[in-house]
């Protein structure tokens, strides 16, 4: 990881290298979320989830995604709270709407599944809750940040948060083997090797990556956009103290 | 399309479809907005 704070310490050098990697990244998605939902519409019914499990190649890989960009912004505010990377810290403030985005969409469409496989939109099941505080965790990020004119100060007490928030990620993980819960256990990540079909596994995974692209394409777009926010903020300082 | 379950699987690609269209507009949105005006202010 010693790359990470000199590339992160270069605002040119990243801006030169998102410049042409968000549009490859988004083309990527594309490409690989066509063929993962392709495959993914002409999968056979499953034989207890029926046409249900299609839900499952936009419900898994949102919530891969939830967590991951949580650890993408746990990794940015160390950063920035450490090195005082101003570049980190751009990083995490744009990864997170981003997070809530992905949580909020593994929510809805997990309920829009578990409706008729469990017969409820909403169970207090420890995964569920533990990724509704996940939800939660990013909406109070964001919310801090807004609500300090002080943009270091706010910068960070939201990276404190944010660090302080992480000890949810193991919980969100490990939640269906500490506790028994309704949700299934993972069947894709485990030490004995995947337990789904490869007619499942592989648009699961197709849409997995398809997603990672997706946030890798628009996590640049944010972080460019708040190098323009604030150097477009330091000009607007320097023109008016001249 | 979907039998019985359409009613749940054709809302969840939907809010799917939505969220990502909300995603792409808002961050590119953001981007040109704030570049736009810093080279205005670069200009001046």
């Amino acid at each position: 990881m010693t790359w990470a704070p000199a590339f992160l310490s270069n605002p040119e050098r990243f801006m030169a290298f998102s410049r042409w990697a968000a549009p490859l990244f988004g083309v990527l998605a594309i490409a690989l979320a066509a063929v993962g939902l392709y495959l993914g519409f002409t999968a056979p019914d499953d034989y207890q989830q029926g046409q249900t499990v299609r839900i499952m190649f936009i419900h898994v890989p949102a919530a891969w995604l939830s967590m991951f960009i949580y650890v993408c912004l746990g990794v940015a505010s160390f950063l920035a709270l450490i090195f005082r990377h101003a570049l980190a810290d751009a990083a995490a403030q744009a990864a997170a709407p981003l997070g809530a985005a992905f949580t909020a969409l593994a929510l809805v469409t997990g309920s829009l599944w578990g409706r008729p496989m469990w017969g409820a939109y909403w169970v207090w099941d420890a995964r569920l809750t533990s990724v509704l505080v996940l939800f939660l965790l990013y909406v109070a990020y964001i919310a801090l940040r807004a609500s300090m004119d002080d943009e270091q100060k706010a910068a960070r007490a939201a990276a404190i948060l944010a660090l302080v928030g992480a000890i949810n990620l193991p919980i969100i993980h490990f939640s269906v083997d500490w506790w028994n819960t309704l949700h299934q256990g993972s069947s894709v990540f485990r030490a004995d090797g995947p337990s789904l079909a490869p007619v499942f596994l592989y648009p699961l995974l197709l849409m997995g990556l398809a997603y990672m692209a997706a946030f890798g394409s628009l996590w640049l777009v944010r972080i460019r956009g708040e190098v323009w926010r604030r150097r477009a903020e330091a000009a607007a300082l320097r023109a008016a103290r001249a | 399309m979907f039998g019985k379950y359409a009613q749940f699987i054709i809302p969840a690609f939907a809010v799917t479809a939505v969220v990502f269209a909300g995603m792409i507009g808002f961050s590119l949105n953001h981007a040109r907005r704030w570049r736009k005006r810093f080279e205005e202010l670069s200009d001046k």
